[in-house]
């Protein structure tokens, strides 16, 4: 490795917009542990028509890029301009003929280029038809220039390329331990999403709609934090359900708000749409953010970090059933007040979801390249 | 595909591109929000702004809102739709001006050309591409 050399994050999408604020915390999280591995970590993302180079969060070089293929353009020119010897890339849908020929272009620089896919398989969450026909026409020949795929999802190759399992991890320090609530007779649910389709979180509106057909001792209320396009469908079951009382919801929020959100809240609802998409398996940051922060939750889909057994999760079906409130109350008592959770949960968490220890393998895939 | 058919298709791609972020642009000066934080950012009292055509008009209605716009900056010295309320110059005209205000750049095909044009009458940090500050 030369002193001189550096690393690349290449982001395909605008990180600046409240609905990716998970997607760039990820990101920076990521780009601090490769900042430790390499001599120089760079990132470069597109968005508006600008091009931007930044160094430890600071721009260092901006261009005008009307167009991708201007925008690689520019990519390519500072790879060489900082003597790029690494790219991590987020994969770009659709991939598209100006896209192979930028993997291409690296290749030809010798750049071992490892392209993540956050999520995969995806056709079933790519809506427009156009877009998926594009990308099926290119898609397979991106293993000819690049040798390396994340994934988050298990046991999959992906179009036939070496692929490592990566796992979402979680910054510790931002996720700090919520204080337990009393235990009493009122539920709090908490959702912190950008609220895709994917999140399906209109199946707890319907379980809690069937639960109060015929209400037990416990009453629920479900804090909805974040913005989205399925916001919209929500607020409308909420009012066709009659559920306002039940539901609030409560916008973007994020550091001491967010942490007093936690420290309102018993049982986290994470991911339970992905059969949506067609997957079974999946990483999410949101497990992981509610497992470091002590907060049991609820889960749809098979998860690479959490067995199901765990005593502070639930499990459920990976299908459009409304969630049984009934299991929401299993998980309330077997975990309300109990301190032992909370701290099995942060370790499990410094152990398992830390980022240094997530990439080991990508890094030393590429250190050995 | 010919490399002919290939080219053309690019192109098209490309003012596809082009159209779509000029779309946006158009789109996100329609929140006083934003335009707010962008001036809240920079800290801006008076701002020029460079582009008599749809997008230059927009932004100086949108800014106009929350700080003064001393003028639109056109090279053919007008405004793609005659308004009365806004004042045109020409870019030479800022060699006379006694002032440092900035200048957001509106047209994004010719925006790298106007900044170096304007480098002549400002420093590169007083020079604003509109679509960096979205």
């Amino acid at each position: 490795m030369n002193y001189s050399d550096s690393m690349f994050y290449v982001v395909n999408e605008d990180i600046n917009v409240r609905g990716n604020i998970g997607v760039k915390k990820k990101i920076f999280a990521q780009l601090r542990v490769f900042g430790k591995h390499f001599p120089r970590c760079l990132m470069v993302y597109y968005a508006h028509g600008m091009a931007y180079l930044l160094e430890d969060g600071c721009v260092i070089e901006k261009e005008v890029a009307l167009s991708r293929v201007e925008c690689f353009k520019w990519y390519c020119e500072w790879m060489k301009k900082y003597h790029c010897r690494w790219v991590y890339m987020r994969c770009i849908i659709p991939a598209t003929y100006s896209y192979l020929l930028f993997l291409r272009e690296m290749k030809e620089m010798g750049i071992c280029v490892v392209l993540e896919y956050p999520t995969y398989p995806y056709d079933d969450e790519v809506k427009n038809e156009d877009i998926l026909r594009e990308d099926r026409e290119y898609r397979g020949e991106i293993g000819k220039y690049i040798s390396c795929v994340t994934t988050y999802a298990r046991d999959t190759t992906v179009y036939g390329i070496h692929t490592i399992a990566l796992q979402n991890g979680v910054e510790l320090q931002e996720n700090p331990v919520r204080r337990m609530r009393k235990r009493g007779t009122n539920i709090h649910l908490l959702a912190v999403a950008g609220f895709y389709f994917h999140h399906g979180f209109e199946r707890v509106l319907e379980g809690l709609y069937r639960y109060y057909q015929h209400p037990g001792v416990y009453d629920f209320y479900f804090y909805m934090v974040g913005e989205g396009s399925e916001k919209r469908n929500y607020i409308q079951l909420v009012k066709r359900y009659g559920l306002e009382r039940f539901v609030e919801f409560c916008g973007v929020k994020t550091g001491a708000e967010l942490d007093c959100y936690y420290d309102n809240a018993d049982i986290g609802i994470a991911p339970i749409g992905l059969y949506k998409m067609g997957a079974v398996s999946s990483a999410p940051i949101k497990t992981r953010e509610y497992c470091s922060r002590g907060l049991p939750f609820v889960y749809g889909y098979e998860d690479l970090g959490f067995t199901g057994e765990e005593a502070y999760v639930r499990k459920i079906s990976n299908s459009p059933d409304p969630v049984d409130m009934n299991e929401i109350i299993g998980l309330y008592e077997a975990t309300a007040e109990n301190r032992d959770i909370i701290n099995d949960m942060r370790n499990n968490s410094e152990k398992n979801f830390s980022w240094d220890i997530l990439l080991k393998d990508v890094l030393e895939y590429m250190k050995d390249s | 595909m010919t490399e002919t058919e290939r080219s053309i298709f690019d192109s098209h791609v490309r003012r596809e591109e082009l159209l779509q972020i000029k779309f946006e642009l158009m789109g996100q000066m329609l929140n006083p929000d934003t335009v707010k934080r962008i001036i809240e950012e920079h800290a801006w009292q008076s701002v020029y702004i460079y582009g008599g055509a749809y997008l230059g008009i927009q932004a100086c209605c949108a800014f106009r809102k929350f700080i003064d716009v001393a003028g639109i900056i056109d090279r053919a010295g007008e405004l793609i739709m005659p308004r009365d309320d806004i004042e045109v110059i020409l870019p030479e005209e800022l060699a006379k001006i006694d002032n440092d205000l900035p200048i957001i750049i509106t047209p994004l095909e010719h925006a790298r050309v106007i900044r170096d044009t304007l480098l002549k009458y400002r420093e590169e940090e007083r020079i604003f591409y509109l679509n960096e500050l979205f």
